[in-house]
């Protein structure tokens, strides 16, 4: 009963939002996406589990297997560490009430259980049970090993979510956990160790003696018992909300308030990414958008289609500024009647944005310039594609930016939230990495592709110049749409 | 000092604020009363351009708002929390307003100062950030920082709401002072007819968009306001 109507508030919750209402065609986008991740996971485990005896000699088949299930469930362990959020729901409306607290915190465990990371858990090693396990071992045995497969997935899980309760928004311990992971996993690649032996070796027992199966369901039963003890001290209100003194670190960019009024809106704006959950987690990702250029430049297929490549190094050197710039006016919502009424120069305003956007494309520039192991021509591209962000993408995206009219609430979610995001931002993105291509084809066409990076770079040079211009044209539009803007973002959603 | 000429604001129709017009003068505090949806809020966003007219003009010191930008800089206001940067701790928000205002980071150690007895000491060297302090104390940053920098006009809506009844009081002082020794102009809207008759030396009543009463404060006004109300 209670249980049912807790469930229906929720649903209630997610299709009365009206993000949900607003956004219905991108909520269908996200479920249709899904379905792929899905049928495509579906794909991969059929034709794995289908071909797997082929790739490793008859006795190493399963426990080759089992191995690497040990990176998948430390894959599984990073990637909900980061994009999976914790199923507190708002219980706040219902502390009031007279329902029992272990209800509450029983609901939002088992609530949590069940989700998209579990599904593919069991997709995953579902085929593999069946068509590998089984036809060694027998059915009997597929059925424990799946069942014990789900209850090490589901013990990944629970201490996801009380590691993650412990740590929000430590920025240390985040990256200690990163580094922990990377080591663990680099060590067992150069065989210094060999924890997916041992792992492997487990569950082979496992198969040979069903007993063993208890330890993960002794292990998972721990794990629900950790969360389950650890919400149950902490359920009042100040505890469950995401409210939480946080320490303050001053001044730790205080030299950029000697550029006057410019460098105080650009700290500004930098205390917003660092302050903030939404913004702060776009900023960890950003060693992943650098590190891009790994899956492709290795491979002369990819590096010989110059096309690519000019794609990869916009968003190499430019992505955190895109996203920023793209949505500089939006992240202000919150206080944007505050900007417009206390008389800040519009010009300096933007001035200040263009400038802390450059800085930010030089820095991963220079970071991203190790990539000349990859040949000179993938440094050429990158100069070249780096000079053209500068002058032509900043300033194109912040005249974009004033088509946002919905402002972003940086105090929810991680960088895969699309709350804010409308399709305008998906359209502003279109030019951005069509343009250039179609600029820079015809030069390759014609068999002068170094003319085309030129050209690029030309127009990136040429922009730059124009730059005083160009943010006057910002600040008109700026100052037309302001009042739609404004209204907008004053809309809660 | 302000002029608002056939202002008219409309949402899919419906007028929402429809004044002929309406003069105010320097260094007379002017209060706005009325009912929810009078329309109090909506003539202060006129007043700061923050949401366009759909008629008539609004000029501070013979200067249309919505088409100059210079009277923001002797004006200051406090509407809302949107008026906050709520990831900043109170001094960096201070320092940020105050360079908006051409004050040196001195310029506000000095004002701070001067707001102690204002801010209760709940606000200064407590290292905590805005959106972590109470709504009352939330308040008293943003009113603080309408006042910065010597402004001719402050605009501030609801001042009085969430706040503890000691700040209420220290408030309806401040607001006296700085009229008296700064010449500042106070527009002050609130549900509370009696701050609003003690800080107020004109009050208009809205309703429903209009001028329902224009009176200039006396002995009678809080017991007139009462009646006006009391339907």
């Amino acid at each position: 009963m209670l249980i049912s109507s807790f469930l229906s508030h929720q649903y209630k919750k997610a299709r009365r939002s009206s993000i949900w209402q607003k956004n219905k065609a991108l909520n269908v986008l996200i479920f249709i996406v899904a379905l792929i991740i899905l049928a495509e996971v579906i794909g991969f485990s059929l034709i794995l589990a289908h071909g797997w005896h082929e790739l490793f000699p008859e006795a190493e088949t399963l426990s080759s297997f089992f191995k690497i299930s040990v990176f998948y469930f430390l894959g599984s362990f990073a990637i909900r560490f980061f994009m999976q959020q914790l199923p507190t729901m708002e219980i706040v409306h219902y502390q009031l009430l007279p329902i029992k607290k272990s209800t509450l915190i029983h609901f939002i465990l088992v609530k949590g259980k069940v989700n998209f990371f579990t599904l593919i858990s069991l997709v995953f090693f579902t085929p593999f049970a069946f068509m590998q396990v089984g036809y060694y071992e027998g059915t009997t045995a597929a059925w424990f090993w799946l069942i014990g497969m789900m209850l090490i997935d589901l013990n990944v899980n629970y201490f996801v979510f009380y590691l993650k309760k412990q740590l929000v928004n430590n920025l240390k311990t985040v990256t200690a956990i990163l580094v922990l992971l990377a080591l663990f996993v680099t060590g067992d690649v150069l065989k210094w160790y060999s924890f997916s032996d041992l792992f492997a070796q487990a569950i082979v027992g496992a198969i040979r003696q069903p007993l063993f199966w208890l330890v993960p369901l002794a292990l998972l039963i721990f794990a629900y018992m950790l969360n389950y003890r650890f919400f149950y001290k902490r359920l009042y209100l100040e505890e469950v909300g995401t409210k939480k003194s946080e320490q303050l670190h001053e001044n730790r960019f205080g030299y950029l308030q000697r550029f006057g009024l410019i460098g105080e809106i650009m700290l500004l704006d930098i205390k917003l990414y660092i302050r903030n959950k939404r913004t702060k987690s776009m900023l960890y990702l950003t060693p992943l958008f650098w590190a891009y250029g790994l899956l492709f430049y290795p491979s002369d297929q990819y590096t010989s289609d110059s096309g690519f490549m000019i794609f990869i190094g916009i968003f190499i050197t430019g992505y955190l500024t895109i996203t920023y710039l793209q949505s500089a006016f939006a992240y202000e919502g919150s206080y944007y009647d505050f900007l417009l009424s206390s008389g800040i120069d519009f010009e300096q305003y933007i001035k200040a944005k263009l400038t802390l956007g450059s800085i930010v494309i030089v820095v991963s520039y220079f970071v991203t310039l190790p990539y000349l192991y990859f040949g000179w021509h993938i440094l050429l591209i990158n100069t070249a594609m780096a000079i053209f962000n500068l002058g032509f993408v900043t300033p194109m995206m912040l005249y974009f930016a004033t088509y946002n009219k919905k402002a972003i609430q940086l105090s929810r979610g991680n960088a895969f939230n699309f709350q804010g995001m409308s399709t305008v931002h998906w359209l502003t993105m279109l030019p951005l990495f069509v343009l250039p291509t179609a600029i820079y084809l015809p030069f390759k066409w014609f068999g002068h592709p170094d003319y085309g990076l030129l050209v690029l770079a030309a127009i990136g040079l040429i922009t730059l110049a124009f730059r005083s211009f160009l943010i006057k044209l910002i600040g008109r539009n700026l100052l037309e749409k302001k009042y739609i803007m404004a209204t907008g973002f004053r809309e809660k959603n | 000092m302000i002029h608002i000429q056939h202002i008219q604001k409309s949402y899919n129709d419906t007028v929402v604020l429809d004044i002929a017009e309406l003069q105010l003068k320097k260094a007379v505090n002017f209060g706005l009363v009325g009912n929810n949806g009078a329309g109090k809020t909506t003539l202060f966003r006129l007043i700061l351009d923050l949401i366009r007219a759909n008629k008539g003009t609004i000029e501070i010191n013979g200067e249309d708002v919505a088409k100059t930008e210079s009277w923001k800089q002797i004006t200051g206001s406090f509407l809302d929390q949107g008026f906050l940067i709520d990831f900043l701790s109170p001094e960096e928000y201070f320092n940020f307003v105050g360079r908006v205002r051409g004050l040196s980071k001195d310029d506000t150690s000095l004002y701070l100062t001067d707001m102690e007895e204002f801010f209760n000491g709940e606000i200064i060297g407590k290292k905590k950030l805005i959106r972590n302090l109470s709504m009352g104390n939330q308040q008293k940053i943003g009113i603080a920082a309408a006042m910065m920098g010597k402004p001719e006009i402050v605009v501030l809506d609801e001042p009085f709401n969430s706040l503890d009844p000691t700040t209420q009081i220290r408030l309806v002082k401040l607001i006296r002072k700085l009229q008296e020794t700064q010449q500042i102009t106070f527009l002050i809207s609130s549900h509370d007819i009696n701050h609003i008759t003690e800080v107020c030396e004109r009050i208009v009543v809205l309703h429903k968009g209009k001028i329902a009463q224009d009176i200039t404060t006396s002995e009678d006004t809080l017991e007139a306001l009462k009646t006006y109300f009391a339907i």
